[in-house]
């Protein structure tokens, strides 16, 4: 039996070209063992996201080309759209090509003689994600969310296979999060909310399973080793957060007890606040703001959990400055500056101690 | 030659199809990702794509005969085959039946890239992508809160004249309606109504609790509203017609399910004799005492979403979670045990995606 997979001639006669950062490893093989030698000068251009391929050759008006997935020995057809043009045959995925994935296309060339092309599809190869836990704190009993922060995009659709939380005494505890998948627009940040229906006072679940977070207790949130970025590299080893678990909270937060340090006039010192109690970072990032009469003052933010600094664009100018609250700014336990959160709103506080703006001067 | 003006008058009051899009895009469509997907008239999709913190509204000009849609053993196997994968890298995240011809439309996503794209399945069972490269599009913004923006869109639906959606802000968990008028104009921005619900089961008011299915419903009253269920499980019906962007709306607990559900799906249909009734598929934190299953749903008779409001609230009616009817008018459907995903086809019949040993099938069940 002739076997062209080995054939020099036909490695020249099907030059292959990769775009952009994709690595593409090409075997010219297994042409069909009755057919005719191949004699069209193929070149296949493939985007990098996997988004198109385009086959450069002279093929025939129906070119009947599919593009098959090789699983084990088994050719699983593409779903896709093929378009024909004067010396190219382009074909677009109904979804970007998968990673690491054989891959062989078929079609008719110009003079009818069957051709088929097999290639690995492979991603840049990426540094394996890594995570981070927020906030850095006591968590009060009824907290309500914590936040995952990634290196990277992370697979979806995933999380709650992929996280566990166990007591004090190291035993798991089941059925924690909300099912509600929650990623920033990036992919990067997830919020993971604790189950609500156990979390408040007086629901059923609370009742008959428990609250999921004891107080004054040690808790550890595992997240598993197998998540995978979206270019599908994994965490590696299971990581392990440990964090302390305090009293319930109930009350909100109170801008009156905010320490506010005003900067020097002339200069780009940071304004800082710094909060009576841990506050959600991830909102701090722009529930906050610093105006000078009715014009904002353009600032660069750095935040952690219990303070927040302002760094102006230009040297402050003396004068009277207010911080505005964005009302619904949260602490840990979902209680705002407004309300708490186990609140009958029928039994709203009294809005006269509310406060959601706070006058300092730059001298 | 003169053309007589009666005729031109007419023309002129001929009634038109009316446009469903302004100013749409013609190709060139990428979805972010998809968490709901549903149907307006004419075969217009809607698409909430969280990621992009909008609606996508699709003409997909598909119309022709009704059929019922085939069944799929495997379906998701047959879905990851055609995308490179396995079954295990697949999340089919919501369905949609087409109205006008029964094909189903499937949210999918695939692991570990999150790509994400629509599925159809036609009368003979055939599997295919839904391509949109030569059809109208418009995309509507759904506007945040001060501090973050929503990337929790629960659900969108069409009652005929406007579109609806419901959703939350990523960080605040404020509960939140979206109203955009039609036709749908690419570009623009949807208006906001806040949404205060009273909780049966902890006897609590709470505008947090995001609402997780709805259906628009045009009531015995004459006035729009927006039934909706949530997690823990009241269904309740909030006043959207004359409702100003910016305005907050208090929403009426007509009905409770019982704690440790949460709502997948509602949709509403009337049975052969005549009767209204809206079906909420649930999950529940536990198996359900009359089934097999986590999945679930019950009918609710419309009357009780008609009720007079001195039967709600705290007078609203619970159903009665030690059996599997009761009282009058509250039935559990023994055909959605099992079933992760339920749409109306027709008011005889629903298509489900059913959950065997891990495996998802497609079929269609016949409605009570």
């Amino acid at each position: 039996m002739y076997h062209r997979a080995a054939d020099v001639r036909t490695l020249l006669l099907f030059p292959l070209m990769a775009v952009g950062s994709a690595l593409l490893f090409t075997k010219v093989s297994d042409w069909f063992d009755n057919g005719p030698v191949p004699t069209a000068q193929v070149t296949l251009d493939l985007v990098s996201d996997g988004s198109s391929l385009v086959l450069i050759t002279r093929a025939a008006s129906e070119p009947e080309l599919t593009v098959s997935a090789l699983v084990g020995d088994r050719g699983l057809p593409v779903m896709g759209r093929v378009e024909t043009l004067v010396d190219r045959l382009k074909f677009v995925p109904a979804a970007p090509l998968a990673g690491s994935q054989r891959y062989c296309a078929e079609w008719l060339a110009e003079d009818g003689s069957s051709q088929k092309l097999e290639f690995e599809f492979r991603l840049t190869p990426q540094k394996p994600p890594t995570v981070r836990f927020a906030p850095q704190a006591t968590l009060p009993a009824n907290a309500l969310k914590f936040y995952l922060r990634f290196s990277q995009p992370m697979e979806q659709g995933v999380f709650l296979e992929r996280l566990r939380l166990l007591d004090g005494d190291g035993k798991e505890v089941i059925g924690p999060f909300r099912e509600t998948e929650l990623w920033s627009p990036d992919g990067k940040r997830l919020t993971v909310w604790v189950h609500p229906g156990r979390q408040k006072a007086g629901v059923n679940l609370n009742e008959d399973e428990g609250p999921v977070l004891r107080a004054n207790s040690k808790h550890t949130l595992v997240v598993a080793g197998s998540w995978r970025s979206t270019s599908g590299v994994a965490l590696g080893e299971d990581v392990r957060f440990d964090f302390q678990v305090g009293p319930a909270d109930h009350t909100m937060p109170m801008m009156e007890k905010w320490q506010i340090t005003a900067p020097k006039s002339g200069t780009r010192e940071p304004l800082s606040v710094s909060f009576d109690e841990p506050l959600d970072s991830a909102m701090l990032a722009s529930a906050l703001s610093v105006h000078r009469g009715s014009e904002s003052v353009p600032v660069e933010i750095e935040v952690d959990g219990l303070d927040w600094r302002a760094i102006p664009l230009q040297p402050w100018i003396a004068g009277s400055y207010e911080l505005r609250a964005d009302p619904n700014l949260e602490d840990l336990a979902g209680n705002n500056l407004t309300k708490p959160f186990e609140v009958d709103v029928s039994e709203l506080p009294d809005t006269k101690t509310i406060s959601t703006k706070r006058a300092f001067e730059v001298r | 030659m003169k053309t007589p003006a009666i005729l031109l008058s007419l023309a002129f009051a001929l009634p038109l199809s009316a446009a469903l899009l302004d100013s749409p895009q013609s190709g060139g469509l990428k979805l972010k990702s998809i968490s709901s997907i549903s149907f307006g008239k004419d075969g217009l999709l809607l698409v909430a794509d969280p990621t992009s913190q909008s609606v996508i509204a699709i003409e997909t000009k598909e119309t022709g005969a009704k059929a019922k849609p085939g069944k799929v053993a495997d379906i998701a196997a047959t879905i990851a085959g055609g995308l490179g994968t396995t079954a295990e890298n697949i999340t089919i995240k919501d369905m949609a039946v087409n109205p006008a011809t029964g094909t189903v439309y499937l949210a999918v996503m695939r692991r570990p890239d999150n790509a994400s794209l629509i599925i159809t399945v036609d009368a003979a069972g055939k599997v295919a992508p839904f391509d949109a490269d030569k059809l109208s599009w418009a995309s509507v913004t759904l506007p945040g809160g001060t501090a973050s923006k929503v990337t929790n869109i629960t659900d969108v639906a069409f009652d005929g004249e406007r579109v609806f959606a419901t959703g939350t802000c990523n960080e605040e968990f404020a509960s939140r309606i979206f109203t955009i008028p039609v036709p749908i104009k690419h570009g623009s921005t949807a208006g906001v109504i806040s949404a205060e619900t009273y909780h049966v089961a902890h006897r609590k008011w709470e505008t947090k609790a995001p609402i997780q299915s709805f259906i628009p419903y045009h009531a015995k009253d004459g006035a729009d509203y927006v039934v909706g269920a949530f997690a823990c499980t009241p269904v309740a019906k909030f006043r959207v017609d004359d409702i100003e962007s910016g305005a907050k709306v208090k929403g009426v607990s007509m009905v409770e399910l019982g704690s440790g559900n949460r709502p997948l799906d509602l949709f509403d249909y009337t049975d052969k004799s005549g009767k209204e009734w809206v079906v909420v598929h649930t999950q529940r934190f536990k198996a359900d005492s009359f089934g097999s299953s986590k999945f679930w749903g019950a009918r609710v008779s419309m009357d009780y979403i008609n009720g007079a409001e001195d039967k709600a609230n705290e007078k609203a009616t619970w159903r009665d979670v030690k059996a599997k009817t009761g009282p009058e008018g509250i039935e559990i459907v023994d055909a959605l045990f099992g079933a992760v995903q339920v749409d109306k086809i027709d008011n005889e019949s629903a298509v489900v995606l059913r959950d065997t040993e891990g495996k998802l099938s497609l079929e269609v069940i016949a409605l009570p």
